[in-house]
């Protein structure tokens, strides 16, 4: 992985907004939809925090992992 | 029949719950505006994202066409990734309805087994189709913007062609939930074989012809616009989905 940030400035982004655009929308979308059903959700599924760094970080990935397998595995409260 | 749709609506109310038409949209969205966008500014991304020092582009290469984009969205991209997460969408289809015991509750009330395993198959099919339906225009519209005129017609026949596909592989799915206990299991064991399916359909042979992965060779020529198609493809798809039901239908009346 490229962590070198100095070379964010020098990108062309006039060249690349065009490609760039619609992915970032429909990923902060997805990242939005994620982040919304965690708060509703973070009092009852396991690892919380651990699954919300998995939607910020993890990209288009993360959010779906958390959608389909992270909301369904609750907590047990009944010990 | 009432309870077929009873048992449907249920199916799409908790998709709906789950947000599941929208992320999945979003997801196949996302999958089909990548490739022709990637396909369109290779030298331009390759320049800026650094790493590519050395890394030249044949100023002279032919600039694909359409078609050929389209086919690397759907070949590349629907038919890997989409594939995967699609199965991980749906893979506890039966195995979250038995594990909750839902499955049990169900069945003991006047719902036949048939019903209950159609309802699964025609909502989830529904559900898959909307999503790709939506990812795959929007793809088409930007390969149409960035690589010139493509016939609708032909794609509309793509697309429909490549509903059973995806019909096959949620058949699939259910029929090897009623064997497997664990969804993560169901998950891996379907991508395996739909995988294998998909590579299968590579070979030029008889037997190869006749297996559920030759719908997509129909469904991808469609894009090609060739002759001499094989449509008897979508025969022996049906034949296999009616067989997973069937398998699925007996294994669960024994257990």
């Amino acid at each position: 992985m490229n962590t070198d940030i100095t070379a964010l400035l020098e990108i062309e982004w006039t060249m690349i907004l065009p490609f760039l655009l619609p992915v970032v929308i429909f990923n902060l979308l997805l990242i939005g939809i994620a982040l919304y059903d965690w708060f509703k959700r973070k009092d009852l599924i396991t690892a919380p925090y651990i699954w919300l760094v998995a939607i910020l970080l993890v990209q288009s990935l993360g959010p779906i992992l958390y959608l389909v397998i992270g909301r369904k595995v609750t907590r047990n409260d009944y010990r | 029949m009432t309870n077929f749709n009873t048992l449907m609506r249920t199916e799409i109310v908790e998709a709906l719950k789950e947000f599941k038409f929208i992320w999945l949209t979003l997801f196949f969205v996302i999958l089909g505006v990548t490739q022709p966008l990637i396909n369109k500014y290779m030298d331009i991304i390759l320049e800026n994202v650094g790493g590519a020092d050395g890394i030249t582009i044949d100023p002279n290469r032919p600039t694909p066409s359409s078609a050929e984009v389209l086919l690397s969205t759907v070949s590349g991209q629907f038919n890997q990734i989409g594939l995967i997460i699609l199965t991980i969408s749906f893979m506890g289809l039966i195995a979250g309805d038995r594990n909750s015991g839902m499955q049990d509750f169900i069945l003991t009330r006047p719902v036949s087994l048939a019903s209950y395993l159609l309802s699964k198959l025609a909502s989830h099919w529904l559900i898959s189709m909307f999503s790709i339906s939506i990812g795959a225009a929007v793809s088409y519209t930007y390969t149409m913007m960035l690589f010139g005129s493509f016939s609708f017609s032909n794609f509309l026949l793509f697309l429909i062609l490549y509903s059973f596909w995806i019909l096959y592989v949620v058949s699939l799915t259910i029929l090897i939930s009623t064997f497997v206990k664990s969804p993560i299991l169901i998950a891996v064991t379907t991508i395996l074989i739909s995988m294998i399916l998909i590579i299968a359909k590579g070979f030029n042979h008889i037997l190869f012809q006749l297996s559920p992965g030759s719908i997509l060779t129909l469904a991808e020529n469609q894009l090609q616009s060739m002759q001499d198609l094989n449509y008897f493809a979508i025969l022996t798809c049906l034949f296999f989905i009616l067989f997973n039901i069937y398998l699925a239908n007996l294994k669960m009346k024994k257990s």
